[in-house]
């Protein structure tokens, strides 16, 4: 009686560590795709040393609908400290910035498609978390360095964030449609 | 140059130098003299170069040109000059110039004591080594994403990589902080804590007093 009840129970946590060892992966998996983009955003010249086209963004997009909430977090976190852990920047406030930023862009992006759910398209989507990291960076310009010159860069660089949102949001929007890797994590997921 | 970058990089643990930012990091941002910040910075600055590290003066530059501009925009303190209708004001200046310094300092320090290759233990080191492991692996491969086939390609990357999992890292051959790279960070350490000290026993000398 006592083995049949183990066995039952390691029969029935299999497929949960199964499952967690795979968000697991796909987590770590995901984190280094955000890193090598982030490497490729490096390379691409930008008219400031501060601007950020956000292109590190899409595989956090992509997770949305295939990982469940704690993990899209986690992948956040991950993508802030293995960029500032390359770069070298985890003592500077280019970290307090890329936190702030990253998180606040996540939690929106999540709540949109939570609250939205199919209604609301990749576009929607990246538009808003651009513009929620795009405010939270200002504001905390505002406090860390620019003062109250910040308030002037703010239309800028909102305006930049809804560009490169909106371009970001249509690549997600195909790369979803048409990547086969994409539709098989979708399949593991149900 | 070479025995500075051996100690920084060879003979200190990335662990310990982590652990050590933890200190510098706070002493450094909080340092009120700004004659001290700038030169404990231009410190950082020859450090990073030591170790390695690209530095860009272009880019340092314009950054912190920018943060000094627009720190000016709006006036604070004694007027010093005016170019039309634009007042230069010295509380502007100075508190731009420290903000650029801090700012650029931390890089620099950043720079100096976070290494990719620390390790961490439990779940979040392998994690992180999980992370390290398919990143090396995409940008091994990197060069079989297609720019006219943008999405099939990236698509079948991601297939083939996920299928093979994270490449295993090179595991470093785990080595204590030797005796150079106890000096370099216990200097280092010191540089940032002694001005702190020299504080407390008076005001600083009229030529370091510049906020």
């Amino acid at each position: 009686m006592r083995r049949a009840t183990e066995s039952d129970a390691s029969r029935r946590g299999k497929p949960a560590a199964d499952a967690g060892r795979r968000y697991f992966n796909l987590t770590a998996f995901l984190s280094a795709f955000c890193l090598f983009l982030s490497t490729i955003e490096y390379m691409i010249p930008k008219p400031l040393p501060f601007m950020r086209l956000g292109i590190a963004n899409l595989p956090i997009i992509l997770a949305l609908d295939i990982m469940p909430v704690p993990q899209v977090l986690l992948l956040v976190l991950l993508k802030v400290v293995c960029q500032s852990l390359v770069s070298g920047s985890l003592f500077s406030y280019i970290f307090l910035f890329s936190f702030a930023g990253s998180f606040a862009s996540g939690l929106v992006m999540i709540a949109a498609r939570k609250a939205g759910g199919k209604a609301i398209s990749f576009v929607g989507v990246s538009v808003l978390g651009a513009v929620a990291s795009n405010l939270v960076q200002i504001v905390l310009a505002r406090y860390f360095i620019f003062g109250e010159s910040a308030w002037y860069i703010g239309p800028p660089f909102v305006a930049v964030g809804l560009a490169t949102g909106i371009l970001l949001g249509l690549f997600c929007e195909e790369f979803a449609r048409r990547s086969t890797w994409y539709a098989s994590m979708k399949g593991a997921r149900r | 140059m070479k025995t500075i970058a051996r100690a920084f990089r060879e003979e200190a643990s990335p662990q310990i130098l982590l652990a050590s930012g933890l200190v510098v990091f706070p002493a450094f941002l909080f340092q009120p003299a700004l004659s001290v910040r700038f030169f404990t910075a231009l410190v950082f600055l020859f450090l990073a170069a030591a170790v390695g590290k690209r530095i860009r003066p272009v880019a340092t530059i314009v950054m912190s040109a920018s943060i000094v501009a627009f720190n000016l925009i709006v006036p604070f303190g004694r007027v010093l000059f005016s170019i039309g209708d634009f007042r230069i004001t010295s509380g502007a200046l100075s508190g731009g110039f420290e903000k650029a310094v801090t700012i650029e300092g931390l890089i620099w320090l950043s720079q100096v004591l976070v290494r990719p290759d620390v390790r961490f233990p439990g779940v979040s080191g392998e994690l992180l080594a999980g992370t390290f492991g398919y990143f090396a692996r995409i940008t091994e491969e990197r060069k079989s994403i297609d720019r006219k086939d943008i999405f099939g390609s990236l698509d079948a990357l991601l297939v083939r990589l996920w299928d093979e999992g994270p490449a295993r890292i090179q595991e470093t051959a785990k080595k204590g902080t030797g005796p150079g790279g106890i000096a370099a960070i216990a200097a280092l350490v010191a540089l940032c804590l002694l001005p702190y000290l020299f504080l407390l026993f008076g005001p600083l000398p009229a030529w370091l007093v510049w906020n």
